[in-house]
């Protein structure tokens, strides 16, 4: 079975020497596998480090989610061509950029029931993570893109950033400024590949 | 990084789980993994990656979240 780690431009996978299913523009980096991999913090931890590698070669790819798993290079051939456009266009977006993410602690508040329009109300406030807001002043100007998300406790949201690898010192200046008056809201981690800009159905919808 | 109070072994990790599970390309294959050494979960990638994210129970001991 083939495992597919990442996504990448043909000739950039070509150029780097990884094992690679090809269509079109595109190339499915793959790694050959007897079994489906285990569930557990070795094998993310595994599948990280072959993702370091790669960008370790100073290739651009974009992550795929673990467990992507294809029978053999037809399947992946059929899965892959319609999407070849998409995924183009997020390799586009995400050039010479590294995600950061900024995870907000502290307790989410449950959203007031007393009216439709407050509840409503506090829920797309929770959802865009205002929390967040005095990082998003901080940084902004230096962030491509961003996308929102919901978190775990102690957390209550977190920001991804797609920062130009060319700000992330400037970036990361201006969140430990941040940080040092707000100590112990924010957490950052990053520079990482762009795994919250991938999505081809937010690409799709941006047509 | 070190001006951050999280521990990063922690902070690894969860970017880890965050990342790899819940976010990066999806090709609408088929998922099909290892869970405590038994192979052939096989289940739709989508379908399964939706589950990912709530199959871990509360620390609390509650109900895993819905």
């Amino acid at each position: 079975m083939l495992v597919v780690i990442a996504v990448a431009r043909a000739r950039d996978a070509k150029r780097a020497g990884v094992e690679a299913v090809v269509v079109k523009s595109l190339a499915a980096i793959v790694q050959r596998r007897a079994r489906a991999p285990q569930v557990s913090e070795r094998a993310l931890a595994a599948q990280a480090a072959a993702l370091a590698k790669l960008e370790a070669q100073g290739l651009e790819f974009l992550p795929a989610r673990f467990g992507t798993i294809v029978p053999d290079e037809q399947e992946l051939e059929r899965l892959l061509a319609p999407l070849v456009k998409p995924l183009t266009k997020a390799l586009a977006l995400t050039r010479g950029r590294h995600q950061m993410t900024v995870r907000v602690r502290g307790t989410r508040a449950e959203a007031p029931r007393t009216s439709g329009r407050a509840f409503l109300a506090a829920r797309a406030r929770q959802a865009r993570v205002a929390d967040a807001d005095p990082v998003r002043k901080a940084v902004a100007g230096l962030v491509a893109a961003e996308h929102t998300g919901a978190a775990r406790a102690p957390y209550t949201g977190a920001l991804y950033h797609l920062v130009d690898d060319s700000h992330i010192g400037d970036y990361m200046a201006a969140i430990q400024r941040v940080q040092r008056r707000m100590p112990d809201r924010f957490v950052v981690s990053g520079p990482m590949p762009p795994y919250a800009f991938t999505s081809v159905a937010d690409l799709a919808n941006g047509d | 990084m070190g001006v951050f109070a999280e521990p990063e072994a922690n902070k690894t990790l969860l970017d880890l789980v965050d990342n790899l599970l819940s976010k990066g390309v999806v090709l609408h294959a088929d998922a099909m993994l290892a869970l405590a050494d038994v192979d052939l979960v096989y289940l739709r990638l989508t379908a399964l990656l939706v589950a990912a994210d709530r199959i871990f129970p509360k620390r609390d001991g509650g109900k895993a979240a819905t």
